[in-house]
């Protein structure tokens, strides 16, 4: 049906340390924001379980939402979906529509949890995904969205990259609304790419809000990289009242929240360390800015970076089951 | 302190404010007075205009008779007239007073008290009135507002003579004539009937036949109605909401259709009524939203699309119309507000429009059998429901059971093929059913 459902063909997602570590900072987070009164486990989840169905095990297993929807583009799955499925009375499945067309059935009177989890370049139909999302749910309401931050490819399925100023051409092409007028191709090199993406993503919401009485608050802003470079943003949709709540809210002590979009993403960083390093570690953590160990060789950013995700870091196996 | 003149000026009035406006829309701004003459003699709440009720007894409705040539505009109603005291006190003012809003909540399409003076001024520069009620009337006439217009020395210049009027029929004419340069240039236009005329039937969609009769030139104007289509599986979306005192229901759906009309572009998109006079019609760009926020920009496959905004509100201030009641403020909060709900409630009727039309074939696509059986469904049927959410139910039975098949072969595999079945045209598709239902008879499975 679309090329974005064709990712779980090409992505092994057990195999994803740093998006692991962003899940499991959404649970914290989640946990965070039920002391300020968001009681999340009662959420209903909705989100793009593909066939591993990794972040609807996670949300059931370790934070006890227990309702759920996955929802998949491709037709041709079915059964492979229906039978990957886990905790089958938890989650519920749709195939053959998109997530953004799914939008319209949620219930309005409900809060939702909805993760715009794409895979792709960020495109139109994704902003307007989004756009319609944070209109559509109801205050309280949590929505994260997932985009690729690498340059476009010129053709689907080939390795070559777009130039600077084809990559330039391509995102006026598709989100020109929510792109300033004066950028220049400079602008557009790989190491700006994701905050041209936080750019459009963050006018795209506030340009949609403007003319309703709700907001969107933002909470989460991460930049990780387990092959591609990729981002989310994530947040609140409020009214007035929920939004003295969420502004009160611990979560954003958290040191990976993100009260505006104008902070600098958080970016999950994954040390590569081996099991023994990683015990002898966490037995100092959290340790004190500058320190290393003395028995290996280890850098002071590498420590750093380990203290940033420590709590977060996946102890098991490398495969998610 | 000493004071500054701040005065109006009749030649600011006569020149500046009827630039703007076609003559047209003047004629339409003389209808509006015409029938809220017929809502304030019969009281008529909003809900009604919008619900099911049709002129069912038969009884002749009240008429609007416009006929105009190169000389004359004539507007003559049965609508019920103007008394002599509204007449003195109110008419003829430039705007009308801050409480003039306040009372009552019978529909009302006049908001600036502009719209009389305008037209007349915009058309010629001679004109009577002649006006009843049952209990009262009153004449007005004016040889030239040129002359009028000259002595402007202060507001007591600011007067039309008026004399009391003996009949008592619950009737107006309107009566201009030494046509301005442009008026009867327009006129002489061939087309210039016609576009009226559409335009009548359009912007007053929701009052003819029901209401009142309009004729132009001796030619009754049918109105041009607002159709959904609906089926056992097809239901219109509806939602109601208020915002700052105006009640707001959107109905958003698929078109009218049948075997010989199909969907046309030309009518799809949003139309938009503000206390039942249509201001936008089949609307496809960004005034409603599309190609902004989470629509995407109008494409001919979403010609079946079709959508219907009712603004209502005892104070048509607060209503997003423009002065010439034929566009939005697109500023107006309560219209932007809206805009989103409009986005909102569309998004799924797109989607199933989008997938609708994807490439398969037309035999394979549920959703195309879905929309063929449709039947035509009027606003006012529809009017008193709760808010729906556009829903298609595709039954089990209906869910599809094909798919596609796709290899390739030699060509000169192909050539034989259709060598040994002695026929050229075959497609390739064709060959690869043929040969694949013979697969399936020689193993008999």
């Amino acid at each position: 049906m679309s090329e974005l459902s064709k990712s779980y063909l090409s992505v092994h997602y057990g195999l994803r340390p740093s998006k692991q570590v962003e899940r499991r900072m959404i649970i914290d987070a989640f946990q965070l924001l039920t002391e300020s009164g968001f009681i999340i486990r009662k959420y209903k989840y909705v989100g793009m379980g593909s066939i591993h169905f990794i972040d609807f095990s996670m949300f059931h297993k370790y934070f006890g939402i227990s309702d759920m929807l996955s929802v998949e583009a491709s037709e041709d799955i079915d059964n492979r979906i229906i039978f990957n499925t886990p905790y089958k009375n938890v989650v519920q499945t749709k195939t053959g529509e998109f997530i953004g067309d799914a939008i319209a059935d949620l219930d309005s009177e409900r809060s939702h949890f909805l993760w715009l989890d794409y895979d792709d370049v960020i495109c139109d139909f994704m902003i307007r995904d989004l756009i319609y999302a944070i209109t559509t749910l109801r205050s309280s309401s949590i929505l994260l969205f997932t985009v690729d931050t690498e340059p476009p490819k010129r053709n689907a399925g080939t390795d070559s990259y777009e130039t600077r100023q084809q990559t330039q051409e391509y995102y006026y092409s598709v989100a020109s609304k929510y792109l300033a007028s004066d950028m220049q191709t400079d602008d557009f090199s790989y190491d700006n790419l994701h905050h041209i993406n936080i750019r459009v993503i963050a006018n795209a919401i506030q340009s949609s809000m403007n003319s309703t009485d709700r907001k969107f608050h933002p909470i989460f802003n991460f930049i990780y990289k387990d092959g591609h470079r990729m981002l989310t943003i994530g947040g609140m949709v409020v009214d007035s009242t929920d939004e003295e709540k969420l502004k009160n809210s611990p979560v954003f002590d958290a040191n990976y929240a993100r009260k505006s979009f104008d902070d600098q993403p958080f970016y999950i960083n994954v040390p590569k360390l081996t099991r023994r390093e990683q015990i002898l570690l966490d037995s100092f953590m959290p340790c004190e800015d500058g320190w290393k160990p003395d028995e290996f060789e280890i850098s002071i950013d590498d420590v750093k970076a380990y203290k940033d995700i420590y709590r977060f870091f996946p102890s098991y196996a490398e495969l998610f089951i | 302190m000493e004071n500054a003149k701040a005065l109006p000026r009749k030649r600011f009035f006569i020149e500046m404010f009827t630039r703007d406006i076609s003559l047209n829309d003047c004629i339409l701004d003389l209808i509006d007075n015409s029938i809220d003459g017929y809502f304030r003699q019969n009281e008529t709440l909003f809900s009604e205009i919008y619900n099911e009720k049709m002129n069912s007894k038969g009884e002749k409705l009240p008429q609007i008779k416009i006929d105009f040539d190169e000389k004359s505009i004539k507007i003559f109603d049965t609508c019920g007239g103007i008394s002599y005291d509204y007449a003195k006190e109110e008419v003829f003012n430039f705007g009308h007073e801050y409480n003039h809003y306040e009372s009552g909540d019978s529909v009302r399409l006049g908001v600036y008290g502009i719209g009389l003076k305008r037209a007349i001024f915009k058309m010629g520069n001679y004109f009577k009135i002649a006006s009843s009620t049952l209990d009262s009337g009153f004449i007005t006439e004016i040889i030239s507002l040129d002359e009028w217009s000259k002595k402007d020395d202060s507001l007591d210049d600011w007067m039309f003579p008026i004399q009391k009027y003996a009949k008592r029929e619950g009737a107006t004419l309107i009566e201009v004539k030494d046509l301005r340069k442009e008026t009867s240039g327009a006129i002489r236009d061939k087309l210039f009937e016609k576009f009226l005329y559409d335009d009548v039937a359009r912007v007053y969609t929701l009052f003819l036949e029901r209401y009142v009769e309009i004729i132009i030139n001796g030619k009754s104007v049918k109105p041009l109605p607002i159709m959904f289509s609906e089926s056992e599986d097809i239901v219109t979306a509806t939602k109601e909401i208020t915002i700052d005192n105006v009640k707001i229901k959107l109905y958003a759906g698929l078109a009218e259709r049948d075997e010989i009309n199909p969907w046309t572009a030309e009518k799809a998109g949003w139309y938009i009524a503000c206390n039942g006079r249509i201001v936008v019609s089949a609307n496809k760009d960004e005034t409603t939203g599309w190609g902004v926020g989470a629509l995407p920009l109008f494409h001919s496959k979403q010609r079946g699309f079709i959508g219907l905004v009712t603004f209502t509100s005892i104070n048509p201030w607060l209503l997003p119309w423009t002065t010439t009641k034929r566009n939005l403020n697109k500023e107006s909060i309560v219209f932007q507000k809206t805009r989103v709900e409009m986005q909102t409630i569309a998004r799924p009727i797109i989607s199933f429009l989008d997938k609708m039309y994807q490439k398969e074939s037309q035999e394979e696509n549920i959703d195309r059998k879905i929309v063929m059986n449709v039947t035509a469904v009027d606003i006012r049927s529809i009017s008193n429901r709760e808010d729906k959410k556009f829903e298609v139910k595709i039954s089990t039975l209906q869910k599809k059971s094909t798919t596609t098949i796709q290899f390739s072969v030699e060509k000169k595999d192909i050539d034989k093929i259709k060598k040994y079945l002695n026929d050229p045209r075959l497609s390739n598709g064709q060959i690869g059913k043929i040969t694949f239902d013979e697969y399936l008879k020689r193993v008999k499975i």
